[in-house]
């Protein structure tokens, strides 16, 4: 009798027991919960875009991306070596790499993609444009040496490379993804964790994460939601429709700070490559003497506008290479405004001068600009000069700047690629684009000298103490006045976890984001 | 009589229409900002080459002379080819396509939102004319008239979807999605249709056969719903014609406050980037569907009223 007992509340707990195991098996088994995040875009411009989505969505890989110091860093590319004379670099690529349609990833796709940049090139895009001839100078030859080892061949050095590669410099794709004129034929097929599964034109996209990804594989499915609006982000946000903002200007600095006196959120500080700047035209009067320019950069309190304007989010900045550029010097920030006064009375003695005052409307979505006009306006009136603070739609602002009409210019500014090349070519080469396009009128032969020689200097350090000297002979001419490189404030619910920023690889860390 | 009064008006359309294909040409001429710098260029981030400029003007026909673009132009829009998007490099006639079933969703929704709110509205007003609730309506009527829309829109996603959580803050999903948007789509229209309503029925209430009607035996009601509300309705209806008529341009302010992925919000991108073959075709379909909606507001009226005729004198 009594063994009968027993045997029979043995087999009930038995019973329990597996039933319970199946449970909790059931529940590990079920699905991630979808994270839901928002940006003011559409991350997905489509087909016709050279680049399908934003490298933020990790769709696609490049060869070379950014590490969290800014500098080059492997990623399908493992590794890389330079010929003597600069003009022959070799990649040795990732191996177990597929694409998203199972196809390998080789050098013979490597080659594919690089023929594709031809055929594309000069394509536009909302992120940055690809120009092959800008990306790859003098592009000769790309040919594939074995199976994971591609050789790309230059008519002039390009010691720089790397530099010009990172990110969407090096988009790689799976060749069968291609129309015959280079444009996509379907949805992206990359090597990122995530796959492109439905995307609906400004409103979301859905990406499921890739099973055989051949790093660290995503946790959750993502839908990106585009809201337009950044004050019904921060509804969104509350109603706890959407759990995170993701890309630039993803919340301003007031409303991530009205959050974040909610308990329930966080905030991820991701630096940016986008820096303020004010554009003084050096081409006529009051801005053609360099002491004027001078004052007004001495005048403006840089940590205030930070402070007061961004509520502490901002990196103050004296020179003009934004830090995000790991050739950035950190030269000193100088606010002395007895100073600004004297060198302001120097050139206009007891006149009183009044200047027009530009900045783009668009930027009000992003920024609190015209709060930070009306300071910098507020401390030109002690230096004698009278600014009058005029808002332009985009257009309007490009075609104002293109015709000089203006004589301060606020705007923020970013970098195209990790080259600092390429921006000491637009703005401080004496014939460069933007110099004589916005009217900056900066001219200097050391300067000019530098900019060219670096270009086919192989010498690390030496290109290093280059462009030091740029930004230090830069900094003297106050034609372009830096004033702080920009943070993104990624405010998210703190029930989204996983959710970080990796410094200066401007990107977060989606493949981890769960929802608890 | 009759048919050489329609042909006139017809005729009158077409002359319209032409002048319409006129302005939306002319377009690119008056917006500051050149297309091909704006959209080849990159924030200052990138120049583009002359012969890159040279190669977008030829490829988009922008290196003719401006009257043989528009001829060009025009002869493809009859064709039904509404040109490519200079940004996505998709037929027009697709973008918009895409664009229009959310734009007409939300512009009906908010519509039926107006006309009820506004009939309803017109009619009890006009019933209970000099009571209290009279005076206290059109009061709270006019302070919401006089709100800006995007306010008006902020407040209601605060209140019911943020706090409340009634309703969703934004985007484009089930019917709870499409509430706000048509509240703050239709209400200033309802508004208005409320307050003119009233005023018509007032004014017709006035007349001497409302008083034999009256005098006759028949109800407050009846005389009002069937009597005066006819005569009444008259000039709600021109209303009706130039909401609709408008509907093409969907509400930008209201697409872009919620995420709505309507025309609107197409139309606001494409000034923006300059995108000159949707601009040109927005202004086209809006100017196209304007007309065709007044033209459909004189048969309603020659219907509801046979003496209205165009061009016919009522001694």
């Amino acid at each position: 009798m009594h063994s009968f007992v027993h045997r029979r509340f043995f087999l009930v707990v038995l019973w329990s027991l597996l039933v319970f195991l199946l449970l909790v098996c059931s529940a590990l088994a079920q699905e991630r919960p979808e994270v839901i995040i928002a940006g003011h875009r559409d991350l997905v411009p489509g087909e016709n875009d050279p680049y399908y989505t934003s490298t933020l969505l990790h769709v696609w890989e490049p060869l070379v991306t950014r590490d969290e110091e800014g500098w080059p860093a492997p990623m399908l590319a493992e590794s890389w070596e330079v010929s003597e004379d600069g003009r022959v670099w070799t990649f040795h690529l990732r191996r177990g790499v597929l694409f998203q349609d199972l196809t390998p990833f080789n050098a013979e796709a490597v080659v594919a993609n690089f023929e594709r940049y031809r055929r594309i090139s000069p394509a536009n895009s909302p992120f940055y444009p690809f120009r092959i001839h800008e990306t790859y100078p003098g592009l000769k030859e790309v040919t594939a040496i074995d199976e994971y080892t591609v050789r790309l061949t230059f008519e002039e050095p390009v010691p720089a490379l790397p530099f010009l590669m990172v990110n969407f410099g090096s988009a790689m794709f799976s060749p069968r993804n291609f129309r015959e004129d280079g444009f996509f034929n379907g949805f992206p097929i990359g090597t990122g964790p995530y796959r492109l599964v439905e995307h609906k034109k400004d409103e979301y996209c859905r990406l499921e994460p890739f099973e055989h990804y051949w790093g660290q594989k995503a946790i959750s499915p993502i839908r990106v939601r585009v809201i337009p609006q950044a004050e019904t982000r921060f509804s969104a946000l509350k109603a706890e429709e959407i759990f995170g903002v993701i890309d630039i200007g993803a919340l301003t600095p007031a409303l991530a700070m009205e959050l974040l006196k909610d308990e329930r959120f966080a905030v991820e500080v991701s630096p940016s490559t986008i820096a303020h700047y004010l554009f003084m035209n050096g081409s006529r009067p009051p801005f053609d003497d360099v002491r004027l320019r001078k004052a007004v950069s001495l005048a403006i309190d840089r940590e205030f506008i930070v402070r007061e304007l961004y509520y502490g989010y901002g990196e103050v900045m004296g020179t003009i290479l934004s830090p995000a550029s790991p050739f950035s010097v950190p030269l000193p920030i100088e606010h002395d405004l007895a100073e600004a006064r004297r060198l302001a009375k120097e050139v206009l003695g007891e006149k009183r001068v009044q200047v027009r005052f530009i900045f783009p409307s668009w930027s009000l979505e992003r920024y609190p600009y015209k709060e930070q006009a009306e300071y910098i306006q507020s401390v030109l009136r002690e230096l004698g000069i009278d600014a009058q603070i005029q808002i332009l739609e985009g257009g309007a602002f490009n075609e104002a700047m293109k015709a000089g009409e203006y004589e301060i210019a606020m705007r923020n500014q970013g970098l195209p690629n990790a080259e600092p090349n390429t921006i000491f070519t637009w703005y401080v080469l004496s014939d460069g684009a933007g110099n004589v396009e916005y009217h900056l009128n900066f001219k200097d032969q050391e300067a000019d000298a530098l900019i060219l020689q670096a270009r086919r200097e192989m010498d690390m350090e030496k290109r290093f103490q280059m462009y030091a000297r740029v930004q230090e002979i830069a900094k003297e001419g106050y034609h372009w006045i830096p004033l702080f490189n920009n943070v993104d404030l990624l405010v998210y619910n703190k029930r989204l976890k996983g959710f970080r920023s990796l410094g200066k690889k401007y990107d977060v860390t989606l493949w981890e984001a769960y929802l608890e | 009589m009759r048919h050489y009064d329609w042909l006139q008006r017809f005729l009158q359309m077409v002359l319209t229409l032409l002048g319409i294909t006129v302005v939306a040409f002319l377009l690119r001429e008056a917006i500051p900002g050149d297309p091909v710098e704006i959209l080849l260029g990159k924030e200052g981030l990138f120049q583009p080459s002359p012969e890159e400029v040279r190669l977008f003007r030829t490829r988009f026909g922008l290196d003719r002379p401006l009257f043989v673009q528009y001829f060009r132009w025009l002869g493809d829009v009859l064709r039904g080819d509404l040109g490519r998007s200079f940004v996505t490099k998709r037929p027009v006639a697709q973008e918009i396509r895409e664009r229009l079933p959310a734009t007409l969703l939300l512009a009906l929704a908010g519509f039926s939102f107006a006309v009820l709110i506004g009939l309803l509205g017109g009619v009890f007003l006009a019933f209970w004319s000099g009571s209290i609730v009279d005076h206290l309506v059109r009061v709270v009527t006019l302070l919401f008239r006089s709100m800006p829309t995007f306010f008006v829109a902020v407040v209601l996603i605060t209140l019911l979807g943020e706090r409340w959580r009634v309703f969703p803050t934004s985007g484009m999903g089930s019917w709870r999605h499409l509430v706000l948007p048509a509240v703050v789509s239709g209400s200033g229209f309802g508004i208005l249709i409320m307050r003119l309503l009233r005023t018509n029925l007032l004014q017709v209430l006035g007349n001497d056969y409302i008083l034999a009607a009256r005098a006759r035996g028949l109800s407050a009601w009846k005389v009002l719903l069937k009597h005066a509300f006819p005569n009444g309705f008259v000039s709600v209806l021109t209303m009706f014609g130039l909401y609709l008529g408008g509907i093409l341009g969907g509400s930008p302010v209201v697409e872009t406050i919620f995420a709505w992925p309507g025309a609107g919000r197409l139309l606001v991108q494409a000034i923006y980037g300059r995108d000159f073959p949707l601009l040109q075709a927005f202004v086209l379909v809006f100017g196209v569907t304007y007309v065709a909606m007044q033209m459909l507001v004189d048969v309603c009226y020659f219907f509801l009223n046979p003496q209205v005729r165009p061009g016919k004198r009522i001694v």
